[in-house]
């Protein structure tokens, strides 16, 4: 039972036994009126008023007693019939208060684990993303040395043919140079060395000649004989022989 | 397949024939491929020397060379690899030699060497007689000039 209703019901019966004494002294207002139109037939002691009065008060206050302790009863068993309804609610919304805290506690839980849950899975996505990344990082870094390494390629050979191209160019000036200095003498030169090799050449075929001649002369008194063909054809196979016995074949 | 290959390499006397017959045989290997519904010998004519398209059409006779185009190829390699592993002999002689002194020197190293060898010849009339052979690294000088040089100290 909330605490509003225990104050209606304190009210209320309040509110009744204030109606009772408004009907007390109304009643008695009459009584007291009543007494006085019959005062002219009839007349009272005074003492009989007062007794009457006293009465009166004390029935009052003995009814109002009984009224009090009527309304305190009915209240109280009103309460005591509402003691286990409300014991009953109280347990209801302990029970409810229970369910809903094993509820909020289990949702908690079910928070906990799906947000630990999510932490786990963006944990692993994050680290599986770094893994990625890694190898992106490694992926690019290979390519960034690989083409580093192509261009360190490619500048060097371009190095070179920068370096051949003036070396060539240097080359053909310095020849151009010569040329332009030595054309008449080169060619004196060359017709010079000309004459000399034909020279050179005729010399040595006459001196060939002679050597021949010599030869000729020279075997012909060492073997006693000219060489002719089959005799030169026996020399070379002398020759192999010889050569087979010093082991060269 | 060897036997056939010797017996091919006994007309190969001199470096000139084998330098010749290597010609010969890259054109036949370059025929081998074409025409091929014809015997080779007769896919050979008029594109090869004679002599040796006779030699091919004698070992097609005798069934000495493989009838597909594939094993004749490998045929005429293996050949060529075989010619090429020939020991060489160079020889330095004072005279034009004749075919048939060529002949006789070929045989001299089969009987008295027990090998077929390709002869280099360079002729020199200045050693007079004899000869200068160089074999596998080897060279000696059994010429007559030498010994004139001897006995009059050099012409």
């Amino acid at each position: 039972m909330e605490t509003e209703e225990i104050l209606i019901f304190i009210s209320l019966g309040l509110g009744v036994l204030v109606l009772i004494l408004i009907l007390l002294d109304f009643y008695f207002s009459r009584k007291e009126k009543e007494v006085k139109e019959r005062e002219v037939s009839l007349s009272f002691s005074e003492d009989f008023w007062k007794n009457l009065e006293e009465i009166v008060i004390q029935q009052t206050k003995q009814t109002i007693a009984e009224l009090e302790k009527k309304i305190v009863e009915g209240f109280i068993n009103e309460e005591k019939k509402q003691i286990p309804i409300f014991h009953q609610r109280l347990e209801e919304i302990i029970e409810e208060q229970r369910k809903e805290a094993l509820a909020f506690h289990e949702e908690i839980k079910k928070k906990r684990e799906e947000f630990e849950q999510t932490i786990k899975k963006e944990i692993f996505q994050f680290l599986h993303s770094l893994l990625k990344e890694k190898r992106l990082i490694k992926k690019e870094i290979e390519e960034i040395n690989q083409s580093l390494a192509k261009e360190k390629g490619e500048i060097l050979q371009e190095i070179r043919n920068v370096a051949n191209k003036l070396l060539d160019e240097l080359q053909k000036k310095v020849f151009q140079i010569l040329n332009s200095f030595s054309e008449e003498v080169k060619k004196k030169i060359l017709e010079t060395e000309n004459k000399i090799e034909n020279y050179k050449r005729e010399r040595m075929q006459e001196v060939d000649k002679g050597i021949y001649r010599l030869i000729g002369e020279v075997a012909k008194q060492v073997l006693g004989k000219t060489i002719d063909l089959s005799m030169h054809e026996r020399l070379v196979i002398e020759a192999l022989e010889k050569a087979k016995r010093k082991g060269v074949l | 397949m060897e036997e056939v290959f010797k017996k091919i390499s006994e007309k190969i006397i001199t470096e000139e024939d084998l330098v010749f017959f290597l010609d010969q045989l890259a054109l036949v290997k370059k025929i081998i491929f074409s025409n091929t519904e014809i015997s080779l010998s007769q896919r050979l004519k008029n594109k090869v020397d004679e002599r040796i398209r006779r030699e091919i059409e004698k070992l097609e006779e005798r069934g000495e060379i493989p009838l597909f185009v594939e094993e004749q190829s490998t045929f005429f390699e293996q050949l060529e690899k075989f010619l090429l592993k020939i020991p060489k002999v160079q020889l330095e002689i004072a005279f034009e030699p004749s075919n048939e002194f060529l002949l006789e020197i070929d045989n001299w190293f089969k009987e008295n060497v027990g090998k077929k060898v390709i002869l280099d010849i360079f002729v020199n009339p200045k050693i007079v007689g004899g000869a200068r052979i160089e074999y596998q690294g080897k060279w000696v000088d059994f010429s007559l000039g030498k010994e004139i040089e001897k006995l009059y100290g050099g012409v």
